[in-house]
């Protein structure tokens, strides 16, 4: 018997070539995925957009008018007083810098972990990380009370002997993890951009369109020596990015747990405040995905899987989430400290905040271990309720840490109660603005989905689609094969 | 940044260091004499700038002008020189009592005509000469440096609270 | 800048105020093209013209600022360089002996005159205060006539046609005054009382004439005795908030801090406390047991009836005694026996029977000529109700020709206020000396505005032969006159007020002693030192005791028969109690922005008044702090907020006095409400309780201005106490431990000294004249109702107050707080701008220039003890209190920056008095000494409670403090090495 050993019908069978998971549905052509992703950008806008865009525009407005209220009046306009000297403002500063970190997990970590799921939530999950860090940075502009010094927090030679900024403090790190998150997070977003800004610029038909995006796709040609240096590149700044996932929040966290009042300083909130981040984070996405997927008809490339995927991330870092919060009762209790007792016992259980206290619970800790089950994972609705509430949860989660430890500290003389005013919410309301306003300008004029990755998955199907073809007709060969040597 | 170095204004009377501190040797506290005692060097009054030029006859404008001022009992007008900003709590006698030569910061006033700023006034003007005398290094690095070595001495005042409050 | 801000040179030692009036005429200010930017040290000269901060905003090139000189120099004058006079304070008629400090012609700062032997350094917070009323924009700028400016030589013509007027229709002239506490005044009104037709009438708002007629039964003389606290080893008190409000505080503090000294054990005296509603004094009482007001003289009762049993007096009138105390009565009644002659029985209780029966017990124990001075009395409080009310008729019957108010302002604080008003109508020739428009005096025809006392001569006798003169500090800033001077003008004689005081003193003290022979040298003299005690004159007076105690203890049992709880009255009927606040005293300081925005000691409320209430009262009736109620008794109604005050008397209300000025100037105007006319003449005297008073809920709500919310001390060791019977007699304990506690910081240099402070629970009184000190000294700013009421009041020095104990017997603690100074300060690490720093003299500074207002360090801080701007407190119209007029501003202290907007604040342990004391032994050649520096809250403090020094020398006060036993930080286990401890409060209890 000559001839090569060929598997045989038995062995063939026993080793089936199992397809990749298909993270687009209905297999599109490359053209399709093309048309699909640039039509918003297009056509008009639909009505939905219109709507939104004025929205948030309107809040954003309102918003600004009264960040220039406060400049004229001073930070007495808020609520906070002697006991509360941080509330809404560093709230919605926690807040926003949490909502960031998705974005950058997303592209950064899961890039380097080659999640193949990433390729069509990375852009907007990164766009989003842009607009929150911009939400984010406002505040600590803004809380200061005499904003047009706020420019001292940074390190810069001048004639007072020189005098330096302080590098002890918790606010000099901010400022510089929070501007490097920023730098990082818009040049990673705009290289990955980059393949896709070239596609639009090859298919604008409009002179300045064509202009534009031939200036901002820095003359990008598609070749393979370009797109071998591409891959380098972001997997070089992927590395750089991913890092910054856990510092910056370890080092906004540090804002509280370098201090002395019970319930901040604890040494459990470096990787506490990285999973809620994580956690706000995903929450965002999700809400925005969503109304993405549905109003831009985008279901083929953003699926059910996709959501299911950033479900189960929530169920688990919101299961850490609840897990620090319980360290943080133990260790009050076990530790034995009567103020920190207080803090959270006393104050966080039964004090007059005790309803945040409740609502954070019910959002952080409840919510996630909803998406234990496989049919809320898969319901829509309750995905996008869900991520709502994870959002209230992680605001009211940053609430309770800053006024319920603040409001209440060592001497119960100067025990006072925050009461917001009109301009505390009123300006957390523009934030929102300015983030959905960029949002959605984003989607109008970017594609909001990594075009040239998804093609890349579409290519890897369409890879095993024909090796299968392949075999097929081997086998087939080799069976005629057999049959003839029968004859003879 | 708020720094006026060689600023030089007219004033209501030309009236002349040069001649007065330079030419005849007019110890400079017998008419800033507030300066020994008080946080101000002062202005004299035309009172004081009376108890000579009562005696002496040379007459010109500027001593009519003068001398009317205090016929009238009106006090001259001058324009400020030397302005610091008045978050700043400077003393003169501190400075005058600790054998500071007032030209260590208005430099040679004998030899003006019309006063002149000279100094930048700005703080780290102030440190410098403050860590000079006390021997410690002007230089930021080098004070780094020698910060981790041993302990830093005391710079009469280099505490923030002794000028600001 | 501010180093030329000048304003004409002040009357000095025996000049004349002619002689200084022409100076102010040529002020040496700073003007500027630019206006004043806040953040910065703020000047201005005696015309208000306030001082660009051109360089900091680095545009000055250009903008030139102009330095003008004075005119005449003179050596008693440097710019730069405060002066201080010796005067007399006016606050209220205690007459305290002061130090006026004055900056470039301007008083910016009141201190006590150590020299004083009644009030040693010691002042109050009304005393503090009455600097700003100075300059109150509210004051008249001149004589009205018939509410119309008017001249001085109008006025004179028009008021003595009227006197003649009256005089030709043999109608009464009647001067209606306060208490005289001036020898020279009291002289012109001798003068004037030669007219036949003249009757000078003694009107005091807060009466003490029951007292004077229970002195004129039992001793023959209607007088006020002079307390000695501190010879008194049982101190019983009876509704007389003697360290708070009553006759002369100042005094009896200091008085009384000498006896409760724990280092002297074997000298500590106990005091007992019977009062319906919680007063300061009550609160530092060993034992104090809240009585009903009505109850109050039978509790004197029992304790007189105890006494007599001892003394073998047989025919006590038979009576229950106050049921619920009697074990503590049979106590105090045995401590009384035991200290014979070395205790002292006090009572606030309008009620000439009460009083009588007070001043037996006083002499049955011996205590006359020891703890209580007849033969020297004091000389305030001489008002007679009877008078008054007699007046009021007489006005009404139109009897009376011409009416002279001088320091009065009946109404307001008179009971009947429209009664006297009718009758006020009725004088043909109605002249007031009050100083504005007020609730009577712009119903008057003449309105002949007196000086401040900081611009007027004067003189003053509050105790007998204990004298004290009063000079100008400022030249009048007004077209004002002295009210002496109209008075003598009136009676025909020219010359000022000023001769003639010198005169009186030529005639009068001077020949009373023989020290020195040259009167001018003895003016001089007397004049530097502001005070002068001579041989009293009241000599030969018997003090045996004669009164009509029998009489006196029936009436009482009568008049409170126990009421019978059957009675369904009594569940609904509550009882009223009114007491002088702290703060505004009897009203006449209400518009005086920092009295009304000191927290009260007691129910820390600000900016209003409430009627105390006790928390079984509130859950009985379901009341919240802040309900609005109505009060009714049998003559008048008052709707007012409810306060819950625990250790308030069950079934009493207490409402604070000196609120609810209908008519006083902005800051004061409708502020609270007015409870005056609840305080009705009963049998001839006034009363500050009512019976049977009924509580209507009206279901409004009203947001009262506390600065304190929680009381309760949490169990937390932040306020230590002890028993006399822990105190070891020699044990010093060492310094606090965690000194040598290690640090993440590297060390910073040290300097030569180490500044400290030392405050001593024991002494604290709660007295709150520190924080006004700390005020005035440090320019902080007056936030008004709505920010205190937002938590933002702005002290840099607060007193909290916390409670434990029971209802029955509460303890009570305050407690001084300011920055600690931490060695390792948690504020000092998190300011990212370095704005908030340490010293290498051992100060926490706080730099405002540089500060951006992260509120990092407030967070940060484990006291709380940082006040941030959190609005533009200084020239903006929306905070006109203190520092937008430029009348307000002149108050400012040139060597303090005051505050813009968006910066921390905190205290700065005065580091500018730190720095002129550095620079004042620089001048002497010398190193600075202990005691040179005196913090502002140091020198107020009349029980030398307060501390201040290095603590590098381990020989200063500070130091050897530091190692008492009784010594201690506060949250010492956070480690951050205070540099301000306290001293453990002491309890006495009865039972040792």
């Amino acid at each position: 018997m000559t001839g090569v050993s060929i598997p045989s019908k038995s062995q063939f069978h026993q080793a089936p070539m199992l397809p990749p998971p298909k993270w687009v549905e209905g297999d599109p052509s490359l053209q399709e995925i093309t048309d699909d992703v640039l039509r918003p950008m297009e056509g008009l806008p639909g009505r939905a957009w219109w709507i939104c865009f004025a929205l948030s525009a309107a809040a954003l407005t309102m918003g600004l008018s009264m960040i220039g209220y406060l400049f004229s009046k001073g930070i007495g306009i808020w609520g906070e007083n002697n006991s509360v000297g941080w509330a809404f403002d560093i709230t919605n500063f926690v807040f926003w810098v949490g909502i960031g970190h998705a974005g950058t997990l997303i592209s950064a970590i899961l890039l380097l972990f080659q999640q193949k799921w990433r390729t069509s939530i990375n852009r907007s999950a990164e766009a989003m990380t842009i607009f929150a860090v911009m939400c984010a940075g406002l505040f600590p502009a803004i809380h200061v009370g005499r904003p047009w010094l706020a420019f001292w927090l940074f390190p810069y030679p001048n004639q007072r002997g020189p005098l330096w900024v302080n590098f002890r403090s918790p606010l000099v790190w901010d400022v510089f993890a929070v501007s490097t998150y920023f730098t990082i997070s818009l040049v990673f977003w705009y290289l990955g951009m980059i393949p896709d800004l070239a596609t639009i610029r090859d298919r604008a038909t409009n002179g300045i369109k064509k202009l534009i995006f031939r200036w901002v796709s820095l003359g990008w040609d598609g070749s393979h020596r370009t797109w071998s240096r591409y891959e380098v590149v972001s997997l070089l700044l992927a590395g750089l990015a991913t890092p910054l996932v856990v510092s910056v929040h370890s080092v906004v966290s540090m804002d509280f747990a370098t201090a002395v009042l019970p319930g901040w300083h604890s040494t459990i909130f470096p990787p506490y405040f990285v999973a809620g981040a994580i956690y706000s984070g995903f929450g965002m996405v999700m809400t925005l995905l969503i109304i993405t997927r549905n109003t831009m008809n985008l279901e083929r490339y953003i699926t059910m899987r996709h959501l299911e995927a950033m479900s189960k991330v929530l169920l688990l870092t919101g299961s850490i989430v609840a897990y620090a919060y319980l360290t943080e009762f133990f260790s009050a209790w076990y530790n034995g400290n009567i103020y920190e007792r207080y803090t959270f016992f006393s104050n966080r259980l039964a004090g007059p905040y005790a309803w945040c206290f409740g609502i954070m619970v019910l959002c952080n800790v409840l919510t996630p271990q909803m998406f234990w089950f496989h049919r809320i994972r898969g319901s829509i609705p309750a995905l996008f309720v869900a991520s709502i509430l994870v959002n209230i949860g992680m605001w009211f989660e940053r609430f309770v840490i800053i006024v319920l430890s603040l409001h209440r500290t060592f001497l119960p003389a100067e025990w006072g109660m925050f009461i917001p005013t009109i301009y505390d919410v009123g300006i957390l309301i523009g934030s929102f603005g300015l983030f959905f306003t960029c949002f959605l300008i984003f989607i109008r004029v970017l594609p909001m989905i990594a075009i040239w990755e998804v093609k890349g998955l579409v290519g890897e199907l369409r890879v095993h689609d024909r090796l299968v073809s392949n075999l097929r007709t081997l086998r087939a060969d080799q069976e005629d094969g057999t049959q003839e040597a029968a004859c003879a | 940044m708020g720094v006026n170095q060689g600023y030089s204004p007219d004033q209501p009377i030309a009236f002349s260091h040069k001649i007065h501190a330079g030419d005849n040797q007019v110890p400079c506290l017998y008419c800033h004499y507030a300066a020994r005692k008080s946080r101000h060097a002062g202005i004299p009054s035309a009172s004081v700038c009376m108890n000579c030029h009562s005696m002496l006859e040379k007459q010109t404008a500027d001593i009519e002008k003068l001398k009317e001022s205090v016929a009238q009992h009106r006090p001259i007008v001058w324009i400020k020189v030397h302005n610091l900003p008045d978050f700043v709590s400077f003393n003169h006698s501190q400075h005058v009592l600790s054998k500071v030569p007032c030209q260590r910061c208005h430099g040679a006033i004998e030899a003006m005509d019309r006063v002149k700023e000279v100094s930048p006034l700005t703080m780290g003007w102030c440190l410098d000469c403050h860590r000079q005398h006390a021997g410690v290094a002007t230089s930021n690095l080098k004070r780094a440096v020698e910060s981790l070595s041993e302990r830093p001495k005391p710079v009469p005042g280099l505490d923030c609270g002794k000028c600001h409050y | 800048m501010k180093d030329h801000t000048q304003c004409g040179e002040t009357p000095t030692y025996g000049k004349s105020l002619e002689a200084s009036r022409d100076l102010s005429a040529d002020p040496f200010v700073i003007l500027s093209n630019q206006p004043a930017e806040a953040t910065r040290r703020d000047f201005l000269s005696l015309m208000g013209f306030t001082l660009a901060a051109a360089s900091l905003t680095g545009c000055s090139r250009g903008l030139a600022q102009k330095a003008i000189p004075l005119a005449a120099s003179s050596d008693r004058l440097i710019p730069g360089v405060p002066n201080w006079y010796a005067t007399t304070c006016a606050g209220c008629s205690a007459g305290c002996s002061l130090l006026v400090k004055t900056c470039d012609g301007r008083p910016v700062k009141i201190e006590g005159n150590a020299d004083s032997p009644l009030f040693g350094g010691g002042t109050c917070a009304v005393g503090q205060a009455t600097v700003l009323s100075l300059y109150d924009d509210e004051r008249l700028r001149g004589p009205l006539w018939q509410g119309s400016d008017t001249t001085w030589e109008e006025i004179d013509r028009r008021v003595m046609d009227g006197l003649s007027a009256a005089r030709a229709k043999r109608q009464k002239i009647v001067l209606l005054s306060g208490t005289l506490v001036s020898p020279s005044m009291r002289n012109i009104v001798g003068q004037w009382a030669r007219h036949p037709d003249f009757r000078h009438i003694v009107y005091d708002p807060i009466s003490m004439s029951a007292l004077r007629n229970a002195h004129l039964k039992s001793f023959g003389r209607a007088l006020v005795p002079h307390y000695r606290f501190d010879h008194a080893r049982l101190i019983i008190g009876l509704e007389a908030d003697f360290l708070g409000t009553w006759l002369s505080p100042v005094d009896f503090a200091r008085q009384y801090a000498i006896t409760r000294n724990p280092e002297n054990a074997s000298y500590l005296s106990h005091h007992i406390q019977f009062e319906s509603g919680l007063s300061i004094t009550g609160a530092n009482a060993d034992l104090r047991i809240p009585v009903v007001p009505s109850m109050l003289g039978s509790v004197a009762v029992a304790l007189l009836r105890r006494v007599a049993a001892r003394i073998g007096m047989r025919d006590f009138p038979p009576g229950p005694d106050p049921l619920p105390h009697e074990m503590a009565l049979d106590a105090v009644g045995d401590k009384l026996w035991k200290h014979r002659g070395e205790s002292l029985v006090v009572s606030g209780v309008q009620d000439v029977s009460v009083q009588v029966v007070i001043a037996a017990l006083n002499a049955f124990l011996g205590n006359i000529g020891k703890t209580i001075n007849l033969s020297r009395p004091s000389l305030q409080r001489m008002g007679d109700d009877r008078e008054m009310e007699q007046l009021v008729g007489d006005m009404n019957r139109g009897e009376i020709g011409a009416l002279i108010l001088c320091g009065v302002n009946p109404a307001y604080d008179y009971a009947e206020a429209d009664r006297f008003l009718e009758g006020l109508e009725k004088v043909p020739l109605s002249v007031s000396f009050s100083d504005r428009r007020d609730e009577t005096s712009s119903h008057v025809h003449a309105i002949c505005p007196d000086h401040h006392f900081l611009e007027a001569w004067g003189d003053a006798e509050p105790v007998d032969s204990c004298f004290s003169l009063a000079q100008p500090t400022i030249s009048p800033m007004f077209e004002t006159r002295a009210a002496q001077e109209n008075l003598l003008r009136w009676l025909g004689q020219s010359g000022n007020y000023y001769t003639y005081l010198r005169e009186f003193w030529r005639n009068n003290m001077f020949l009373r002693q023989s020290a020195i022979q040259n009167f001018d040298d003895y003016w001089d003299q007397t004049l530097r030192t502001g005070v002068t005690e001579l041989p009293s004159q009241m000599s030969g007076h018997s003090t045996e005791f004669h009164g009509p105690w029998r009489e006196a203890a029936q009436t009482i049992i009568e008049s409170s028969a126990p009421l019978t709880p059957s009675s369904n009255e009594i569940n609904d009927r509550y009882e009223l109690h009114l007491y002088e606040s702290v703060g505004l005293r009897d009203g006449r300081h209400a518009n005086n922005p920092w009295l009304q925005e000191l927290p009260d000691p007691i129910t820390r409320l600000t900016w209003g008044n409430a009627a105390a209430i006790s928390p079984g009262l509130a859950k009985k009736l379901d009341l919240q702090s802040g309900d609005i109620v109505v009060l009714k008794t049998e003559h008048a109604k008052l709707e007012i907020p409810v306060f819950i005050q625990p250790g308030q008397e069950a079934r009493t209300l207490s409402i604070p006095l000196g609120y609810g000025r209908k008519q006083v100037g902005t800051a004061g105007t409708k502020v609270g409400v007015n409870a005056y006319p609840l305080a009705r003449i009963v049998d001839g005297v006034r009363r500050y309780s009512a019976k049977n008073v009924a509580i209507e809920k009206t279901g409004k709500h009203e947001a009262l201005a506390a600065t304190q919310s929680h009381f309760s001390i949490e169990g937390r060791p932040i306020v230590r106490e002890m028993t006399v019977a822990q105190l070891v007699p020699t044990a010093a304990a060492a310094e606090t431990q965690g000194e040598a506690a290690s640090s993440l910081w590297p060390a910073r240099p040290e300097g030569d000294h180490s500044w400290g402070m030392v405050i001593d629970l024991n002494s604290c009184t709660g007295c709150s004249a520190c924080v006004i000190a700390c005020q005035a000294e440090n320019n902080v700013p007056v936030v008004g109702k709505r920010e205190v009421i937002r938590n933002r009041e702005m002290h840099w020095i607060r007193i909290d107050r916390y409670y434990s104990g029971s209802e029955e017997n509460l303890r009570s603690v305050q407690q001084p707080m300011m920055c600690q100074h931490c060695g390792r300060a948690p504020c000092e690490t998190v300011c990212p701008v370095l704005a908030t720093t340490h010293s290498s003299d051992g100060l926490n500074q706080q730099v405002y220039n540089r500060c951006v207002g992260t509120r990092y360090c407030l967070n940060n801080c484990p006291y709380k003890v940082r006040r941030f701007n959190w609005h533009e407190y200084s020239q903006n119209p929306e905070y006109d209190y203190t520092m937008e007029s430029p009348m307000g501003r002149m108050v400012l202290n040139p060597e303090v920056t005051v505050r813009s907007r968006g910066v921390m604040e905190k205290c700065s342990m005065c580091v500018q008095r730190i720095q002129s004391a550095k620079t004042a032994a620089l001048q002497a050649q010398r190193s600075v000494r202990d005691g040179d520096i005196q913090t502002a809250c140091q020198q107020a403090c009349p029980t030398q409670a307060i501390v201040f020094g290095d603590l590098k020398d381990l020989n200063s006060r500070a130091s050897r403090l530091r190692r008492n036993q009784r010594y201690y930080h506060v949250l010492e286990g956070l480690g951050t090495l205070p540099n301000v401890g306290y001293l453990a409060k002491v309890r006495n209890p009865l039972t040792t």
